[in-house]
């Protein structure tokens, strides 16, 4: 058989089995080219997003009469667009490409990778359209308007199946450390992508979590880590792994240091979940889980980082921007190691949660690791792809800008938090708090966020840099024929492993367990383990159930036990609404809702936070940073006029305030369909409010106009007539009884306030 | 390390090479490993006192305690408030509590905002001394005032009261115009004698 002859056998694929040894293979290459075109177009996007909304933090009034570009709407989509848009397309394109080549072969079903790059393009259109129109109650700063969330679930499904298929079919038996941190990452993203944004809308058009209270709280926080884990960081390692060496000539200095990383990670990053969660109102024990899963994420990154460095260091030759890279990656990590350690501990979490210092850790492995590999990956790509060697300026206009940007600003943010939580936690010897004034922390921390916002530009140039650079190698493409499917030599099959080394205790008096424990030292086990792709799977999913399982199925029953307390009281109509305008309005942003048990926080707003505060919290929105001040007891500490005046000019109430107008809220009235809406989904899922507030507005033209009411309108109004009472004693216009913000203001005055006499019971405790 | 080098392998002309862990990083892990047992059962074999709650009770009892143990239990009666709104080191709780709590409505300064000017000599609901502190703790025109009784300890609105009393006269830049009524300068009423 001559060698065409193979390569049209390989290209048919199918069962040939891995003794047959095809001179090359066929890959898909069009599938990489077009996840990096996607790629540079979600660098565009993102980088002004990005930009313009740390802008916005230092000049809120640039969006004033443009409610939907607010700082709290644009907050969350410059977080997704980054990840989900910019990293996913460049680390997918990166994956793509380094699957088939590690697998020999082409991916599983050519079709499968086309459709999982269509639902997920669409799927982040969508999410991105809808939050920047204003039509998503935000869960999280990773999660989206429904549609779009099941789209990106769905979407990662796809590309597991097509993954496990692959593998499946390899022509090389063993599967090399890339692929390790691929199957981890795919297989773990749909899960907890599901898990996380399931929602229940009983009801169309309305999008309301499954999961309440403290459930939900840790989740949100258990998906962070995950989606940080498993989405940007194992694939951006796997991408480094294959990358690094390959664009640099270097090798991989240390087996065993990649075996340990890999199940470090996965077992450690699971059990980290609530890392970003000590001193909030989730069980200790899973408090304390997670500090130790954080403190041992040490050992894999710091392992990942040795191996780095010895890419570089074993490089032939002077490797320019590509070894630069390689270098700043090494260090992002090595970074990271350290502070995720440090952060994970429940002496030091109080003074890196709640304030920029949360922000930066997203940045560090976003923008950081995982951005820096993805760039590296594009580097490689266009190689591989496009058959092009850049210029030496156009990789250093990218590169350049990238690198010194993305590490200002995340150092910027890092110092920001830093200052935010000296000044927010400093006690004089008294148990005093030193600076009171919270206008006075905002005033002294807006200088770094004038950095951060700087910074982030410069880095948005060097993704410009970035997406110009593909799109110029894309121009240039000197493709050999055909050019969809491109013709590469296969990889080094090895098909015999070495014996598995001798002991020094073999023969000696020793049990046969003893040697055969002290032979495992070698690690040799493991080159027989990659053969068996079924050892990885199951071992994630045993990490995922035990680490994550475990602690979600802890504190859910903390939840159940909290609903039932005598202190967890349902919403109102109206509070439910103002709640919902809340999370529309993405308050939760720069205003989190939990006074931990530290002294400072308890002088600073009071009463420490209780699970059942939160138990008809649907989703909870804890908040990730203090911008400005915790709202948990904001209920009745001012009046009516002042929450009014404050929506409408907050900084006149309260000068050097960052926050916002929202003037259109006074203005707009009160939607009652969108009421009835929220009370039929609290319905079902298991609050019994009134029978009589849920039905359908039946009234008459005649009757509007001799002033009927439905029995929603009259109990929501009722409570409205009270806020605007309020407003009027304190000085404030009348008239005020049927606005947005009236809800909004209601539910303000109910944190940590609630009445003596719940106005509805939950269902299951009657 | 006889077989050190063990598994070395090529794939996708990347030479994956085996060094060893260095020594520290071993340790490292070995070190963690036989930590964290201890640190679990110190905190949660059931021992009392240790939850997150628990000490945060404790430490904040033991700062309230130590913070007012020169002065015990203050009661908000014009003789205290007078006595404490002489007294720097005390004013100085009096204003942590207003700067966190009170400035978003009477301003930085105490000059009014949406709460009235307290700096100036005309007061709302107010005729002696005493009675900014009842207003502090109940509230007033229907909680356009909010009431503070739950939120502060007790000391702490005596503190803050006294603070307040002490503004009066002090004119600060920019107040809102003067609103309510004039009270006389505040006094303790005269010891009465004791009834035969």
């Amino acid at each position: 058989m001559d060698s065409s002859q193979r390569v049209a056998d390989a290209a048919v694929g199918g069962a040939q089995g891995i003794a047959d040894r095809p001179a090359a293979v066929w890959y898909d290459q069009g599938i990489v080219r077009l996840w990096l075109l996607c790629g540079a177009v979600w660098a565009v996007v993102s980088s002004v997003i990005t930009a313009a909304t740390l802008a916005l933090m230092v000049h809120p009034e640039w969006t004033q009469g443009w409610p939907q570009w607010s700082y709290g709407r644009l907050g969350g989509v410059s977080w997704r667009v980054a990840a989900f848009g910019l990293m996913g397309s460049l680390l997918y394109a990166g994956m793509y490409l380094s699957i088939q080549r590690l697998c020999g072969r082409a991916m599983w079903r050519i079709s499968l990778s086309y459709l999982h790059a269509i639902v997920w393009q669409v799927a982040v259109g969508v999410g991105t359209w809808s939050a920047l129109t204003g039509r998503v109650p935000p869960r999280l700063s990773s999660q989206w308007v429904f549609v779009a969330d099941v789209g990106l679930g769905i979407a990662g499904g796809l590309f597991l199946w097509n993954l496990l298929m692959t593998v499946g079919k390899r022509r090389v038996p063993n599967l090399y450390i890339s692929l390790w941190f691929y199957l981890a990452g795919a297989l773990v993203f749909p899960v907890a992508h599901f898990l996380a944004t399931w929602a229940a809308f009983p009801l169309p058009g309305v999008q309301v979590a499954a999961w309440a209270g403290v459930t939900d709280g840790f989740l949100q926080s258990w998906y962070r880590q995950q989606i940080l884990f498993f989405f940007l960081l194992m694939p951006a390692l796997g991408l480094f792994y294959h990358a690094a060496p390959q664009l640099v000539g270097g090798r991989v200095p240390r087996y065993r240091a990649a075996v340990l990383q890999f199940w470090c990670m996965v077992v450690f990053g699971m059990a980290a979940g609530a890392r970003y969660l000590h001193w909030t109102v989730i069980p200790d024990w899973i408090s304390t889980l997670a500090m130790w899963g954080g403190v041992f994420l040490l050992l894999p990154a710091w392992a990942g980082a040795m191996n780095g460095w010895g890419v570089w260091k074993s490089r032939t030759g002077g490797r320019g921007w590509a070894g630069g890279l390689v270098v700043v990656i090494v260090v992002a990590l090595s970074w990271w190691a350290i502070e995720s350690a440090a952060s994970s501990t429940r002496t030091l979490s109080p003074y890196t949660t709640m304030n920029d210092w949360s922000l930066a850790q997203d940045w560090l492995v976003l923008y950081g690791i995982a951005g820096l590999s993805g760039a590296l990956g594009v580097l490689w790509l266009v190689r591989r792809v496009y058959y092009v060697q850049p210029p030496a300026v156009l990789e250093a206009c990218a590169v350049g800008p990238l690198v010194l940007g993305t590490a200002g600003w995340v150092a910027a943010g890092f110092g920001g938090g830093a200052w935010h939580a000296f000044m927010h936690f400093r006690l004089d010897a008294m148990g005093v708090l030193v600076y009171p004034d919270y206008l006075e922390i905002v005033t002294a921390v807006r200088p770094w966020w004038l950095a951060q916002a700087i910074l982030a530009a410069v880095a948005g140039v060097g993704w410009l840099g970035v997406a110009v650079l593909i799109v110029v190698s894309r121009w240039r493409a000197r493709p050999p024929a055909p050019w969809v499917h491109s013709m590469c030599p296969v990889v080094a099959l090895e098909l015999e492993l070495p014996d598995l080394p001798a002991s020094e205790l073999e023969g000696k008096p020793v049990l046969t367990l003893a040697a055969k424990l002290d032979r495992a030292k070698y690690f040799a086990f493991h080159r027989r383990w990659e053969r068996r792709a079924g050892i990885f799977i199951i071992g994630v999913i045993a990490a995922g159930l035990l680490l994550g399982g475990l602690p979600l199925w802890s504190v859910a029953s903390l939840q159940r036990e909290a609903r039932k307390s005598a202190g967890a009281i349902p919403y109102t109509p109206l509070e439910l609404m103002g709640r919902q305008i809340f999370l529309t309005e993405g308050c939760a942003n720069c205003h989190t809702q939990m006074v931990r048990p530290l002294v400072a926080e308890a002088a600073r707003y009071g009463e420490i936070s209780r699970p059942e505060d939160f138990a008809f919290d649907r989703p909870t929105r804890w908040g990730s940073r203090r911008v400005g001040p915790d709202l948990a007891r904001e209920g009745g500490k001012k009046n009516g006029y002042w929450h009014w005046l404050h929506l409408q000019n907050p900084a006149e109430v309260s000068p050097g305030s960052v926050m916002p107008s929202f003037a259109h809220l006074l203005d707009q009235k009160l939607d009652f369909d969108a009421i009835r809406q929220l009370l039929r989904t609290e319905q079902a899922l298991g609050i019994a409010y009134d029978p009589q507030w849920l039905v359908d507005d039946e009234l008459s033209l005649q009757d509007r106009l001799f002033g009927e009411q439905t029995v929603l309108e009259q109990v929501v109004l009722r409570q409205g007539e009270e806020v605007a009472a309020d407003i009027v004693r304190s000085g404030g216009p009348a008239g005020m009884f049927d606005r947005q913000g009236t809800a909004l203001i209601a539910y303000l005055q109910r944190l940590g306030n609630p009445p003596a006499v719940a106005p509805v019971q939950p269902a299951d405790t009657q | 390390m006889a077989n050190h080098g063990w598994n070395r392998f090529e794939v996708d002309g990347i030479a994956v090479e085996d060094a060893p862990m260095p020594g520290w990083w071993r340790r490292l892990f070995v070190m963690l490993l036989i930590l964290c047992p201890f640190y679990f059962l110190y905190f949660h074999a059931g021992a009392p006192g240790r939850t997150e709650v628990e000490r945060y009770e404790r430490i904040s009892f033991e700062l309230t305690k130590q913070r007012f143990a020169e002065i015990g239990e203050l009661q908000p009666d014009a003789a205290t408030l007078i006595e404490y709104s002489a007294k720097p080191n005390w004013l100085k709780v009096g204003k942590m509590v207003f700067k966190t709590h009170c400035v978003s409505c009477h301003g930085r300064n105490g000059e009014g905002g949406v709460g009235p000017n307290l700096t100036d000599d005309a007061y709302k609901h107010v005729r002696s001394i005493e009675d900014i502190a009842r207003v502090i703790a109940e509230g007033a025109n229907n909680n356009a005032m909010p009431a503070w009784k739950d939120k502060l300890m007790p000391n702490e609105i005596v503190l803050v009261a006294a603070y307040v009393a002490s503004l009066r006269g002090t004119n600060a830049a920019g107040g809102k115009a003067a609103e309510g009524s004039v009270p006389p300068p505040w006094s303790a009423p005269e010891p009465q004698a004791p009834s035969p």
